[in-house]
């Protein structure tokens, strides 16, 4: 069985970052449901999900950033995307995710772009 | 002549110069199979070298319409513009001012004022379109021949960018049903190896969510009588009413159109408000042996883009391989409880066989046999020998009404009963009527039992019984004469504080006392015959036998030979009591 783990990390401005690793598929989905809905609970409605060690994306994967961007948005949020490796941003690509998803090369520039929409 | 020399000489370089740079923009076309540099090229080009101000570059969709494709010096909104030009021109020409083509107008309006055609292996597919030199002169026929060289040098160069986008757009199409099928192979394989009904609803929303992009997703199963049940909602409000699942409207709805339905066309008004203020766009039915068994609650998706067929046909794919996965859980659950009930009547089975007395007991002069053969697991027949003290010994024999599980139960509660108060030393009429008065309370109205008890004196030979309602055992004596036992009362457990009777007979050598539930009397043969009180007799009065077990053997052996291959619906119950 592949493995697959979520790193929580907040940052000062009050951003959460996931660091995914791993395979993300059906299997491994809940566990991603899970921190999500932790970041939820929590009132982290700014998050930047960073893919940089994750090996592997299913449409069920995708599936849950679908579950939660509606209530993260209507919460004054966001999910921003970093460090994807080409293979995993296909996925994403494929599927029409960058039309709406803002996806970035680092969580700099994820933090730069919510510290942006903060000013307007 | 100088002079002629030196024109001659300008024209020379100049041609050059057009060679050059045609040689130049084949290198920059040839190397470039992206459209927007090749498009760039082919109008900078010209427009550097001739000094003209605007230009823009049409490519052909169809015959006659075209697409602007790349415009310089003219506004960015023409971009993208679809324009009709039914002429066809074969060499660069000049735009007409008047044309009854609308593109060729909207040209003209623009300020282009020189067509040049461009053609691919003699197929038209598209058009250089310039404006004037700044300086106002003419094209002179040199430039004309320039440009349709370039025009002719970049076509192919376009052709294979074309054929490369298009391959590029089959190969993400490809892509795309490679993903799909990824998806749908991961979510078969997750869905069989799973028998939890959440998990797997959890795994087809986000597989279903995350392929096509939708914000919101349920799934409904069906249950009895219209009722419906919430397995999962993901990106729905919590607030979110679901109890439209809980109507029959709602299921025969999908009963009548079994396919993915878009809310919009419900034709069930209330039912459409509901679900379009939910942002629901969308039922899938999902059907098994051509039952709708769950629905699909389907809501926006993120793009706002609408459901294709092939979108349809992809939701209800996984939908119903989940429903597939559901199906094995539920059946896999019902066998589960079927094998739990089989493990605990094998249990039951167990408890009810220890209540029966195990050996007949032994008491010199008196020869006892017993033999119960329930028709189901369990039973709720019941026989007993107590030995009380040195000179009694108490013989029972009863029937619960109905069967099974409650009938055990029932004989248990009698059995314990029977056996707290044995040792009491009351009379057995006593005996009877309090457990008549326990029965009666511990049971509905429908629920009684037909009980036999005597009481024998060992030393006396004398036998007292109370027959509470059960079939009259049967006292053969040597002589082929037979009394039955008939004193006693009202079967147990049809009303309380009834008073009992009871009876008394001295036993003699030889007697053979007979004891029988109605499993015996009524059971039937193949005919539908039942084997009838006369029956007894006939067996006992026939076979002469010589002990008690020879007696409930023959009874046994002649009941089960007369229902032959008959089906069995009762419990067996004989004992036998030989006077030696």
């Amino acid at each position: 069985m592949n493995g697959f783990e979520v790193a929580q990390h907040n940052s000062e401005d009050g951003i959460t970052i996931l660091r995914l690793k791993g395979f993300l598929d059906a299997h491994t989905a809940g566990d991603l449901e899970a921190a999500l809905q932790k970041c939820i609970d929590e009132k982290k409605f700014r998050i930047v999900v960073n893919f940089e060690e994750l090996n592997y994306i299913s449409s069920a994967g995708l599936g849950v950033f679908m579950g939660f961007i509606e209530d993260v948005r209507e919460n004054g949020g966001d999910i921003k995307m970093t460090s994807m490796t080409e293979k995993i941003f296909h996925v994403f690509d494929l599927l029409g995710f960058p039309a709406l998803y803002d996806i970035l090369k680092t969580d700099d520039e994820a933090v730069e772009r919510f510290a942006q929409t903060e000013k307007e | 002549m100088k002079k002629q020399n030196q024109k001659d000489r300008q024209q020379h370089d100049r041609r050059l110069l057009d060679l050059q740079s045609l040689f130049e923009l084949s290198k920059t076309l040839n190397s470039s199979l992206q459209q927007d540099v090749i498009l760039d090229t082919l109008l900078f080009t010209p427009m550097g070298r001739m000094m003209i101000g605007r230009g823009a570059v049409l490519l052909n969709e169809d015959a006659k319409t075209c697409r602007i494709a790349a415009a310089k010096g003219l506004p960015q909104s023409v971009r993208e513009h679809a324009l009709l030009i039914e002429e066809r021109f074969d060499a660069p020409a000049p735009m007409p001012a008047e044309s009854d083509s609308p593109g060729l107008a909207f040209l003209y309006r623009h300020g282009l004022r020189l067509l040049c055609p461009i053609h691919s292996n003699k197929r038209q597919i598209g058009y250089l379109v310039l404006g004037e030199k700044i300086t106002g002169a003419p094209f002179s026929p040199d430039e004309l021949q320039y440009l349709e060289a370039l025009a002719n040098l970049a076509s192919s160069s376009l052709e294979n960018s074309r054929i490369l986008a298009e391959l590029r757009d089959v190969n993400r199409r490809l892509d795309k049903k490679i993903q799909q099928l990824n998806t749908l192979f991961e979510i078969t394989r997750e869905l069989n190896s799973t028998l939890d009904r959440d998990k797997i609803a959890t795994t087809l929303s986000y597989a279903v969510m995350g392929e096509m992009m939708i914000r919101q997703l349920a799934l409904a199963v069906r249950e009895d009588e219209g009722q419906g049940e919430l397995l999962t909602s993901k990106g729905f409000g919590r607030n979110s009413d679901f109890s439209f699942i809980d109507s029959e409207t709602f299921w025969c709805l999908l009963d009548g159109a079994p396919q993915p339905t878009p809310v919009e066309s419900l034709a069930d008004d209330a039912l459409r408000t509901t679900l379009s203020s939910m942002k629901v766009r969308l039922l899938v039915p999902l059907l098994n042996q051509e039952k709708v068994l769950a629905c699909m609650i389907v809501g926006d998706r993120l793009s706002g883009t609408a459901f294709h067929d092939d979108d349809l046909e992809l939701l209800a794919t996984l939908g119903n391989s989940a429903l597939v996965a559901l199906e094995n859980a539920r059946l896999f659950r019902e066998t589960l409880e079927k094998q739990r009930l089989e493990e605990e009547l094998a249990i039951a089975r167990d408890i009810q066989q220890r209540l029966l007395p195990a050996e007949p007991p032994d008491i010199s002069g008196f020869d006892f046999s017993g033999l119960n053969i329930p028709h189901a697991q369990v039973g709720g027949d019941y026989y007993d020998f107590i030995r009380v003290n040195e000179k009694e010994l108490v013989l029972t024999i009863g029937d619960v009404s109905g069967k099974g599980v409650p009938a055990s139960l029932l004989m248990a509660n009698l059995q314990a009963s029977l056996h707290a108060m044995v040792h009491a030393k009351w009379p057995l009429t006593e005996t009877v009527f309090r457990i008549n008065n326990i029965i009666h309370a511990n049971t509905s109205i429908d629920k009684f039992i037909t009980f036999f008890l005597a009481s024998l004196n060992v030393e006396t030979r004398e036998l007292t019984y109370v027959n509470a309602g059960h079939n009259p055992p049967m006292l053969f004596h040597k002589d082929g004469k037979m009394t039955e036992l008939q004193e006693g009362g009202l079967i147990l457990g049809m009303m309380s504080d009834v008073p009992y009777e009871q009876g008394t007979i001295p036993l003699q050598n030889g007697d053979l006392l007979v004891l029988f539930t109605d499993g015996v009397t009524e059971a039937t043969n193949p005919a539908g015959e039942e084997f009838t009180e006369q029956g007894v007799i006939d067996v006992i009065l026939r076979s002469g036998v010589s002990s008690a077990r020879e007696a409930v053997e023959r009874l046994r052996d002649a009941v089960l030979e007369f229902s032959g291959d008959a089906p069995r619906t009762d419990d067996i119950t004989i004992l036998t009591l030989l006077v030696t």
